[in-house]
């Protein structure tokens, strides 16, 4: 029995390992896992603009399995921050690292980024889920055109249909 | 019981790995434009993509209805130039294509393009395929399907169940196993064909076979299945290992993900149902049908170990039937609709042909496990006797099944327009998915330019407006598509997208993607049975 289970563990992890093979075109977080009830700083990676365009800002729609949200300012990009109801919210707050904002969507606006180049955009907040997979929608938006990283698979698999999946990260209880 | 866990999670894991969304290189820009219309014939396509990658095919279906393959492909990184044949003739041209990302995974779209002014009417209909390639790939099938469901579910049958019957693996599940070996690449060749509407000679040509392999959807799940073949055939040469029964116990799943992983059924929303359901529709086949032959030869051979495994198998049959019956019907409710369907269109009439058998292989499957099992374990000769005939005609109505699943590829062409004009006009089905829900209508559901229609578009049973609405259509089983198009608000009449041009009939995939809020979007998935609008002779 012992055998069996680890023969098949092996063929488990071969199977894991085929489907986790670097995603390099899509907007992804560079931490896959994230662990339950920690303050956790999400590191977005974009890659590229809009079809060829540069990007001119990055809108983050706040999931509810994130709480406290922080934004991490940007040299050359301003930051916005605004609650459920739309009300905006003082960005010095959001910087003051108390973790108090209770922002739905955060953003980084009026800068330029080539679409040949790629950075990174930073947000630290705490993970209030216990188990699963976290999807935080975010739209680019660039000088021609708006790329909405926003799709969401459904049924927690995930699936090849997916032009523009929203970057996850999987919570480790 | 941990073993048993243990293959539940691989079911899981192998099931979930059918969709797994590979990061893949993006269309930029493509010159001329999708939906161009040109004055002159331009001389080659560029394709611009958003990371490097390998062209693998590209077709051109011309506004007559013939398909070419473009030989003359060139390649710098991230810009693909596809050199068009020269002088195009005046009408709309369709063009697709595929590539392989970095990481190897395929990716595909089409686009149209007019030289002078858009086609009016329908390309037309390209040829369809001749009678020995759809005679090839329906053999090639037909023996593929055995191999997989005699020689694999032969296979995990004599690992699981039969394990205490004769050691010597029987030669007709090895002889199948080599059987589905055989007809792999066969079946590679004449999907090639098929999707290039080339005639046999052309087996002799590389394009015939990458196009078989990498640009319909069937090529990937051919190969798996051939995977299955080959750990089959390992776990039959383990013996009684663990490590054999262990890979005869994969085998099956990976047989389950190949079906799941192509076809149109899998593709019929809502796919957090029908992707499990024919996942469990194929491997409890499997497991039944492939358990006939192995299971026959023991009774009729009537060693000792006969009871015991007769016995066995006649505790687990009714849970692996229950599963099959069940995920049978989901799929049929799934993809016919309407009852009307059933007589109206090709699927449905195998669909049927294809119940009527199944029925009589239940009736027979219950006879023996009520009234002929029990006697044959308790040693009567007569009910033996019986049994194994009775197995018997089993196995010979379950080829039959086989037979006639592909069969629909030689249902006679649909009657001409003025049998039954309704069935031309409009084709309607509801989608809905996470609360949202909408008819979608295509217009006409015929070859050749069609307009789809989304009305009815509710949000958790209330009207709203979206932000945006697109649509497309594609024929991944033929490597056609997908064709994008935004759709445009018409006030009172719902969400409306034409320019496309259908160069093709049989199953259409339509995904409409609904900008429900600016974060949020939901892309509603359904089939559409596009028909050939060539009056026939037969009439």
């Amino acid at each position: 029995m012992k055998k069996l289970n680890r023969g098949l563990r092996a063929v488990l992890a071969a199977a894991a390992f085929a489907i986790s093979l670097p995603a390099s075109a899509h907007i992804t977080f560079e931490n896959k896992e994230v662990e339950a009830g920690r303050l956790v700083k999400f590191v977005l990676r974009i890659p590229h603009g809009c079809a060829g365009s540069a990007t001119t800002a990055i809108r983050i729609a706040i999931p509810d399995a994130l709480s406290g949200v922080t934004p991490e300012a940007k040299p050359g990009w301003t930051l916005s921050a605004a609650t459920a109801d739309a009300t905006p919210v003082h960005v010095a707050a959001a910087s003051n690292g108390t973790g108090g904002l209770q922002a739905k969507e955060i953003g980084w606006t009026g800068g330029r980024l080539e679409n040949s180049h790629h950075d990174e955009f930073i947000f630290s907040a705490t993970v209030s889920a216990r188990a699963g997979t976290i999807y935080v929608p975010v739209v680019q938006e660039c000088e021609k055109g708006v790329e909405r990283w926003i799709e969401i698979p459904s049924n927690g698999g995930s699936s090849e249909d997916l032009k523009h999946p929203a970057p996850s990260v999987r919570v480790q209880p | 019981m941990k073993a048993v866990a243990a293959i539940f999670a691989a079911i899981i894991v192998l099931g979930s790995c059918t969709g797994s969304a590979f990061a893949h290189a993006t269309l930029i820009t493509a010159q001329p434009a999708d939906g161009a219309v040109v004055p002159v014939a331009p001389e080659a396509v560029t394709l611009r993509f958003s990371e490097p990658v390998r062209p693998l095919v590209a077709r051109l279906i011309h506004p007559g209805g013939h398909t070419e393959i473009l030989k003359d492909i060139g390649d710098r990184g991230s810009v693909v130039v596809l050199t068009l044949p020269p002088n195009l003739e005046r009408g709309t041209h369709i063009l697709s294509w595929r590539v392989a990302s970095s990481d190897g995974h395929p990716i595909g779209g089409g686009l149209l393009f007019s030289v002078g002014a858009p086609s009016a009417v329908a390309p037309q209909a390209v040829e369809q395929s001749d009678l020995p390639v759809r005679i090839g790939l329906w053999s090639g099938r037909f023996m593929l399907m055995l191999g997989l469901i005699v020689g694999v579910g032969g296979v995990a049958f004599e690992a699981l169940i039969g394990r205490s019957g004769s050691v010597r693996q029987s030669r007709i599940v090895r002889g199948s196993l080599f059987l589905g070996l055989v007809a792999t690449p066969a079946l590679i060749g004449f999907q090639g064909l098929d999707a290039l509407g080339e005639s046999v000679p052309a087996l002799t040509r590389s394009d015939v076979w990458s196009t078989g392999l990498w640009a319909t959807s069937y090529g990937r799940s051919t190969l798996l299945a051939a995977t299955a073949l080959v750990l089959a055939y390992a776990a039959g040469e383990a013996g009684r290992t663990r490590f054999g029964l262990c890979l005869a116990a994969v085998a099956p799943l990976l047989v389950g993900v190949a079906v799941a992983s192509a076809g149109h059924a899998s593709t019929a929303s809502p796919r957090y149902l029908t992707v499990p359901a024919v996942f469990l529709h194929a491997v409890s086949v499997l497991l039944w049908i492939g358990a006939l032959v192995p299971l026959g030869m023991v009774v009729a051979r009537g060693d000792a170990a006969a009871s015991v495994v007769l016995r066995r198998f006649s505790s687990v049959i009714p849970v692996i039937v229950g599963v099959l019956a069940l995920s049978g019907l989901l799929l049929a409710v799934v993809q016919v609709q309407t009852i009307p369907a059933l007589w109206n269109t090709n699927y449905g009439l195998v669909l049927l042909a294809k119940l009527a058998l199944v029925f009589a292989l239940f009736l027979l499957a219950a006879l023996n496990r009520f009234y002929l099992t029990a006697p044959a374990i308790a040693g009567d000769a007569s009910a033996t006797r019986r049994l194994t005939r009775s197995i018997g005609t089993e196995i010979a109505l379950a080829t039959a099944i086989i037979a006639v699943l592909g069969l629909w590829r030689f249902t006679p062409a649909p009657r001409a327009i003025a049998a039954n004009p309704a069935l031309f006009e409009a084709q309607e089905v509801h989608a809905q998915k996470d609360g949202v829900s909408a008819n979608l209508s295509i217009h006409p559901p015929i070859v050749g330019p069609v307009r789809i229609e989304v009305r009815d578009l509710n949000l958790d049973g209330k009207p709203f407006k979206p932000a945006s609405v697109s649509v497309d259509l594609d024929k991944p089983s033929y490597g056609i598509g997908p064709f994008t198009r935004d759709a445009r608000l018409v006030e009172g009449e719902g969400y409306l997208a034409d320019g496309f041009v259908l160069p093709l009939d049989g199953f259409w995939i339509v995904r409409v993607t609904v900008l429900v809020s600016e974060f949020r979007s939901v892309t509603l998935i359904d089939i559409f049975d596009v028909r050939n609008s060539v009056p026939t002779k037969a009439g």
